[in-house]
């Protein structure tokens, strides 16, 4: 099996070519801009799964370079290049960005403002996000890193709640002294590529090896200035509080996506980018990373408790799960780095899943307070069914997708620190605590039987189950992603290990 | 020959699990059928491996299923058949299977049952999980559904706000226990990178000569996750509350699945255990303690499935006492007896709930004994099979707990600590104590329910006492007569069941004792399945028939005036003592609800909202007013020329901001054909050098 030419420049590129199509189609027919988008939005997500078997089918599995890779020169005199291509760890990244989008499109349902202008920008982000996580010219990168604030901003601006306009411009302001801050680590290196490849380059590569021959004292401070980066966007605590209010705000496919994929360029970005390249510093403050890592599950996590707002606490348990992702990213082994990139997966469809059961306790109860959507079970019995899937998925329960990247996650802190990580353990009880806290809040108690709501809507459903099986396969059957995870983890842990 | 299908015995009632909550509804019995054969079809293949096993004895089955693959690590399930589980798998599959029959009469009519049978079988599923188990991970991951599908079953009905806390409450205190477990597990990991408890337990006692703290931090980390799920001090509070769920849940949680977990857990890892001298006592302790409180809470307590509760609760502390002084056989033993015994104890009790329900039409009142008394009558079938199984439980001879309790008592003497032995000893008349007054109080004397419902102005109805239907009585009996027959196989047996579970220490180099007793160098050496002291088991049951006098003289007779004990002076204050549970209810909601919740959740989100975020609006605002401050001194602080261009600017960004506050979408439009812009001129130099590249 062998893939088409360009097969992932057209997994790239497909959504943005179709962008200007959905906004023109619109203005003759609503519903054909959303049946468009719904039909690029597939098209695009079973090349990607095309891409993935062959992948798969190939064994591409089993060595650590790029496959599909599509390179031209850009702007050759400055060392820029259009240099696509993924390896297990991106492609999976592709797959997450297309299955969230997808479903995230499909359960639109409820836009019903200017729906031309929001598929366009929905597709407009689409390709960005894809881009993030095939990039490996770190000019082309930043490029599709920064193009995702665009139609983001747009789209919480918008489409979002009562304080959108505010939590829209803290949201671009904030992630953007982030992206700077990143920007001028990777200028720095890029100045001195000359010394050790011999040319100016943006080859993420390149610059890779650039960075490795920093001493240390220098790449501490490089190194800090891309957590910087990063970190806004995973986020870490105290960098945090632009993502419960762009969450709450943005309409709930858009939180979705915001969770599902947005946050995972910041962990990418840290695996992919910042260990590899400052992989001195990186062991040296890995214990201190680690305890950020703890800082973000705690915090987060009785912050989680406190709140009324569904969807602000659904907020703060992706800040709480993010924790797992620095903390198994620093270990320094394979296990705890294939927890942390499994977490990243696992935690775009689980939290995907509850930011839409927020969206229909907002449409259909108009509230997203825990009181007013509390003791609805008897009227809503499948949106119930699902939410406590979803808690407990979040909450780690084995046989459900985010278990395996807890457990390996765990397993790694202790390999590396022992007992002196133990204290991470005592997350797993607070995460049950706000969760089953919101689950008893909202569905146990008195039934409000007179209250007029209806269950699911069919695209709802198909949304909902899609996702559910997706966690449920994941749980059961944690290969079917580990396999390409594992030498991708192998290779980010040995920068560390080394 | 069976053995390679063992992996079926969980596997069944947790794919049929799924089944039974989709379809359940659309069939005759609303999933029961489901949940039955479900039930049954395990109980029959761990027969099969069972019968295989006694007429040809196999070392130890052992099936690996590779689960991640990690290249230095690795992560697989075992499935393990050997000594320890062939005996706990019959247990749990036949008494799921006695209470899915039962449940066809007692849930009868009830909304939800596909629900409910499902997550019975998700229940059973998840011990049958933990029970089959050869490596941590498999066995992490039924402990862990074994507790999520208690917290289902607990709050099954869901609408009453008490089930919804009780069921939060069972998940967070075991959870507390869990994630011990779950330390020592990942600690175990990363020292030996396997989870395989045969490995396991061989490598692990090895520290005890090169790091005997860690080793000992292992194991009591180890216990914590099992005193969580097994309700021992101070992890106990969720027990008496989980009594929000259906009755048969009760059961099927006492008896065998869940409080047993913990037994097992010790059970299974014992040769890591009893390297450490530290760790094992600590489990006599925290084991002979619960014992003795539990019982004491019973003495005080009106409801009776709480009393019931209690009782688990004290037993279990029996058999942890049993396994912290080296009595392997031993505790083992008891936790067989009392699963059935159990079982009994709360089907009966159920059986009363469900008639007296008739009577007071509330959940709460007909569980509570003040308004029971002279059920006998109507009820013999109850009355005498509850009977039995309180005798069992007192330690009666020759019923089965005779044979199991006083050999752990027999044992903590051996041992030759004061404190575990007295400890158990006085619990024993406890013990004999609160379940005859249970007894007494539930079938003997006059029916008081008319009398207080009239009393609190109820309306007069008709009362009609029956016995319980055929599907409820059937499983009772069922019980009754295995408890009486536990109590003449004992010991005849006792031999081959200490032989039986020899095979199973002695890969780890530890004998058992022609009593059952664990031989090893760090404990002396103990003595004590066989009643060979004839002076400790006459105490002991001398001990229990005291206890029944005492609530003969309270309850029946009346010359021991109880209610003036418990409101007079010392006995006052220890009743109340008693009634607030030690206060241990007082102590779960001051650290979740008050300091958790109230208190550190509270501060974090005002310092989240207020300083956190505070700071960054504050940079906000300072950015925007280093803007105001730039635009006054871009207005007066430039001359005439510049003024006029600045005029013009002004203009034009009055309009641009009319564009932007008014019609946003335009704006949004302009950004993205920017973009666009952008990008079709990157494409255009991209298709260039594509160009370059095509025609060289």
């Amino acid at each position: 099996m062998e893939a088409f030419p360009f097969e992932l420049s057209i997994v790239l590129w497909l959504p943005i070519l179709a962008s200007p199509v959905a906004y023109f189609v619109g203005l003759a027919s609503k519903k054909a801009s959303r049946w468009f988008a719904i039909l690029i939005s597939l098209i695009d997500f079973f090349i990607s799964i095309h891409l993935a078997l062959i992948f798969w089918v190939n064994g591409y599995y089993n060595t650590t370079t790029l496959h599909f890779v599509d390179s031209f020169k850009w702007i050759p005199s400055v060392g820029i290049n259009y240099y696509i291509g993924v390896d297990g760890f991106s492609m999976i990244m592709v797959l997450l960005s297309t299955i969230l989008s997808l479903s995230a499109v499909v359960a639109s349902n409820h836009i019903h403002d200017s729906e031309h202008l929001y598929y366009a920008l929905f597709l407009l982000l689409e390709t960005s996000l894809i881009g993030v996580f095939v990039s490996f010219d770190l000019f082309l990168f930043y490029v599709f890193w920064e193009l995702v604030l665009v139609p983001m901003y747009f789209l919480i601006a918008i489409w979002g709640g009562p304080r959108r306009k505010y939590a829209a411009i803290k949201f671009f302001i904030y992630t953007h002294v982030g992206s700077v801050i990143m920007l001028i680590s990777f200028f720095y290196v890029y100045w001195h590529t000359p010394s050790v490849v011999g040319a100016y380059s943006f080859n993420l590569f390149d610059m890779v090896r650039t960075g490795g021959q920093f001493a240390l004292g220098l790449q501490i401070y490089l190194f800090i200035a891309l957590f910087l980066g990063f970190g806004i966007k995973v986020p870490i605590v105290p960098f945090h509080t632009w993502l419960p209010d762009a969450h709450v705000e943005a309409p709930s496919p858009i939180s979705v996506i915001l969770a599902g994929v947005l946050l995972k360029m910041g962990g990418y970005g840290i695996l992919r980018i910042a260990l590899p390249m400052f992989p001195a510093a990186a062991k040296m403050l890995a214990w201190y990373l680690a305890l950020i890592g703890v800082l973000n599950i705690f915090y987060a996590g009785f912050v989680a408790m406190w709140q009324l707002d569904i969807k602000r606490l659904i907020a703060y348990s992706s800040i709480a799960h993010m924790g797992i992702v620095v903390l198994g990213s620093v270990t320094g082994n394979v296990i705890g780095v294939a927890g942390a990139i499994y977490m990243m997966f696992a935690h775009g469809l689980i939290n995907g899943l509850l930011f839409l059961i927020a969206g229909v306790y907002k449409h259909h109860v108009h509230s997203r307070m825990i009181p007013d959507i509390a003791g609805l079970t008897r009227k809503m019995p499948l949106t119930s069914a699902f939410f406590v899937i979803g808690g407990f998925a979040g909450l780690g329960l084995p046989g459900l997708a985010a278990f395996v990247a807890e457990f390996l996650a765990i397993l790694g802190a202790f390999y590396t620190w022992g007992f002196s990580i133990a204290i991470v353990v005592f997350g797993a009880v607070l995460n049950a605590a706000y969760i089953l806290w919101a689950v008893q809040r909202i569905v146990f108690g008195p039934q409000k039987e007179e209250a007029d709501v209806h269950d699911l809507c069919v695209p709802e459903i198909v949304v909902f189950s899609f996702l559910t099986i997706l966690i449920v396969l994941l749980g059961i059957y944690p290969p079917l992603l580990m396999t390409f995870i594992k030498n991708p983890a192998a290779v980010i842990a040995q920068y560390l290990s080394s | 020959m069976y053995e390679q299908y063992a992996w079926l015995i969980p596997a069944i009632p947790l794919i049929f699990s799924p089944i039974a909550l989709l379809i359940g509804g659309k069939l005759p019995k609303e999933g029961a059928e489901i949940g039955n054969l479900g039930a049954l079809i395990s109980f029959i293949i761990s027969m099969l491996i069972s019968v295989d096993y006694l007429l040809a004895p196999f070392k130890e089955s052992y099936v690996e299923y590779p689960w991640i693959d990690l290249g230095k690590f690795k992560l697989t399930f075992v499935v393990m058949v050997d000594p320890l589980s062939i005996v706990m798998m019959d247990i749990v599959s036949f008494i799921t299977t006695l209470i899915m029959i039962y449940s066809l009469g007692y849930m009868h009519g009830e909304e939800g049952l596909p629900r409910y049978f499902a997550e019975m079988l998700l229940f059973a599923g998840s011990m049958l999980t933990i029970v089959m188990a050869g490596d941590l991970l498999l066995l992490f991951i039924g402990w862990e559904l074994v507790g999520v599908s208690s917290y289902l079953l607990i709050g099954f009905w869901y609408t009453r706000p008490p089930a919804a806390s009780a069921a939060k409450k069972a998940f967070l205190t075991t959870r507390m226990g869990d994630i011990f477990m779950l330390a020592a597990i990942a600690y175990l990991y990363s020292r030996f990178t396997t989870l395989n408890i045969v490995e396991l337990n061989k490598l692990a006692p090895n520290l005890a000569l090169i790091d005997p703290r860690t080793l000992a931090i292992v194991g009591i980390f180890l216990f914590i996750g099992a005193m969580g799920k097994s309700a021992q001090f101070p992890l106990m509070a969720w027990l008496w509350d989980a009594m929000e769920g259906p009755t048969t849940v009760s059961a099927i949680l006492h008896s065998s699945t869940m409080v047993k977990a913990g037994v097992y857990l010790v059970l299974r890892l014992y040769p890591i255990i009893v390297a450490s001298p530290v760790t094992m006592q600590f489990i006599a302790y925290v084991g002979s303690f619960t014992a003795f409180i539990a019982a004491t809470m019973a003495l005080v307590e009106w409801d009776i499935k709480r009393i019931l509760a209690y009782s688990t609760i004290s037993q279990i502390g029996y058999m942890m006492s049993a396994l912290g002084v080296g009595g392997f056989a031993v505790g083992y033993l008891h936790l067989i007896s009392h699963a059935f015994f159990k079982a009994l104890l709360f089907l009966c009790a159920g059986s009363v709930v469900h008639v007296m329900h008739e009577v007071v039409h509330d959940p709460w009142l007909s569980r509570d004994m003040r308004y029971m008394g002279g059920l006998y009558r109507p009820m013999k079938i109850t009355a005498w099979t509850m009977l039995i199984g309180g005798l069992a439980l007192a330690g009666i001879f020759p019923l089965s707990g005779f044979w199991s309790k006083d050999a752990i008592i027999e044992a903590s003497f051996e041992a030759g600590d004061p404190i575990v032995y007295w400890l158990l000893t006085i619990t024993a008349l406890l013990t004999a104590l609160y379940i005859m007054r249970l007894w007494f109080n539930t079938f003997w004397g006059e029916f008081r329910a008319p009398k207080l419902l009239k009393e609190q102005g109820a309306g007069e109805h008709e009362i009609h006492l029956h016995e319980s239907p055929g599907v409820m009585t059937g499983p009772m009996i069922t019980l009754a007569i295995l408890t009486v027959a536990l109590g003449i196989v004992i010991p005849l047996f006792k031999h081959n069941f200490v032989e039986f579970l020899a095979t199973y220490l002695e890969p780890y180099n530890i004998k058992l004792s022609e009593e059952g007793i664990a031989q090893v160098k760090y404990i002396p050496l103990i003595h004590g399945y066989l009643i060979e002291q004839i002076p400790t088991m006459v105490m002991s049951l001398s001990f229990a028939l005291l206890g029944i006098w005492i609530a003969y003289e309270g309850y029946v007779t009346r010359r021991l005036n109880t209610e003036a004990i418990a409101t007079k002076g010392l006995g006052k204050i220890l009743s109340k003592i008693l009634e607030a549970k030690y206060g241990l209810d007082a102590l779960y909601i001051l650290l979740s609800e008050k300091f958790a919740w109230k208190c550190v959740s509270r501060a974090l989100s005002w310092f989240d909202g207020n300083i956190v975020d505070g700071v960054v609006n504050a940079i906000g605002l300072g950015g925007i007013g280093l803007a105001k401050v730039s635009d006054i001194f871009d207005r007066y602080g430039i001359d005439g020329i510049v003024n006029g261009i600045a005029d013009a600017l002004r203009w034009l960004g009055g309009r641009l901001r009319r564009i932007e506050v008014g019609v946003i979408e335009i704006y949004a439009l302009l950004i993205a054909l920017g973009t666009l812009f952008v990008f079709i001129y990157g494409m255009y130099l991209l298709g260039y050098s594509i160009i370059g590249f095509i025609f060289g």
